[in-house]
């Protein structure tokens, strides 16, 4: 039976102190503003940089 | 899941909360059968850690009983008095600064409906008030407190911290949306539990909790613990617990 064994390796005091520090979890610190996901910026800047230039018109 | 500091013991019980979370509601959708909580603890790699989730989960391991009718097997409510046994309220008090009284009010909620569903006298409620008024300390953090004492938002459970949340539909929705303008869906989540609750009591609410509940669940529904709470929320407003997913 569960309740007839031995729990080993606890350190209560400790243990029990931080399941009360998890219980009372404060409010997140706010958040950034969402962006978009993949943040395409630098990629786009990076392909236009990289990219072979236009023939010249005559 | 946010955890308040570093630490490996933090991390792994926030992780076994997770995996316990995972279980109840598994539970309540009927995918398990008793004793499932037990099982758990026995077949979890460390089985303190395991003990530490229930403590964690508290009043929420019961989920299933109070809304799906599920037996409580008495190798289950073996294991949550072995998880009161092992974290003494005392101990975990101390870790929780001066929010110490909703460790009692959380661990007042498990004694309770243990009691309810295994016998035993009826669990003695803490001496200290569940959450000071709104108007005295300000609703911001009176709404704090409230989300900490969210396990206690569940069909079946009455005391005096539900007769706080009855005067403070207000503070309440404020809160939940305030939460949401931060983008802190834990807490939003946890707001809206108890709007559901409230809802379900009978208290007019001066927020569209549908649609609050449908934008909390689409931009921060995720891990166990929260999808717990949406559970619990919709099966409070009278809605099946996966109608956000047909939507």
């Amino acid at each position: 039976m569960l309740a007839q064994r031995e729990i080993a390796g606890i350190g209560v005091g400790t243990d029990a102190a931080d399941i009360g520090a998890l219980m009372v979890e404060p409010e997140t610190a706010i958040s950034d503003a969402p962006v978009f996901t993949p943040n395409g910026a630098l990629l786009l800047l990076a392909a236009v940089l990289l990219s072979p230039k236009g023939p010249k018109s005559r | 899941m946010k955890v308040p500091a570093a630490g490996p013991s933090r991390t792994a019980f926030v992780t076994a909360a997770d995996d316990l979370a995972d279980r109840v509601l598994s539970a309540l959708r009927g995918a398990e059968n008793a004793p499932f909580l037990a099982r758990h603890v026995e077949q979890a790699p460390d089985r303190g850690a395991a003990l530490a989730a229930v403590r964690l989960v508290g009043a929420d391991v019961f989920v299933p009983h109070l809304l799906a009718g599920f037996p409580l097997d008495g190798q289950d409510a073996a294991a949550v008095t072995r998880s009161l046994a092992v974290f003494p309220q005392e101990a975990v008090i101390a870790g929780a600064g001066d929010a110490g009284s909703a460790v009692a009010w959380r661990d007042w909620a498990v004694a309770e409906l243990l009691t309810r569903f295994d016998g035993g006298r009826p669990a003695v409620p803490p001496g200290e008030e569940p959450a000071e008024d709104p108007a005295a300390t300000g609703w911001r953090p009176w709404c704090a407190r409230m989300a900490g004492l969210s396990p206690l938002a569940i069909a079946g459970l009455d005391g005096p911290v539900h007769q706080a949340a009855r005067c403070g539909a207000l503070p309440l929705s404020r809160g939940a949306a305030r939460s949401m303008l931060r983008r802190d869906y834990l807490t939003a989540v946890r707001l809206i539990r108890w709007l559901a609750w409230l809802h379900h009591d009978g208290v007019p609410l001066p927020l569209d909790l549908e649609a609050a509940l449908d934008h909390a669940v689409l931009l921060g529904g995720h891990g166990p613990r929260t999808a717990l709470d949406i559970a619990v929320a919709e099966r409070l407003l009278g809605r099946p617990d996966d109608a956000h997913r047909r939507r």
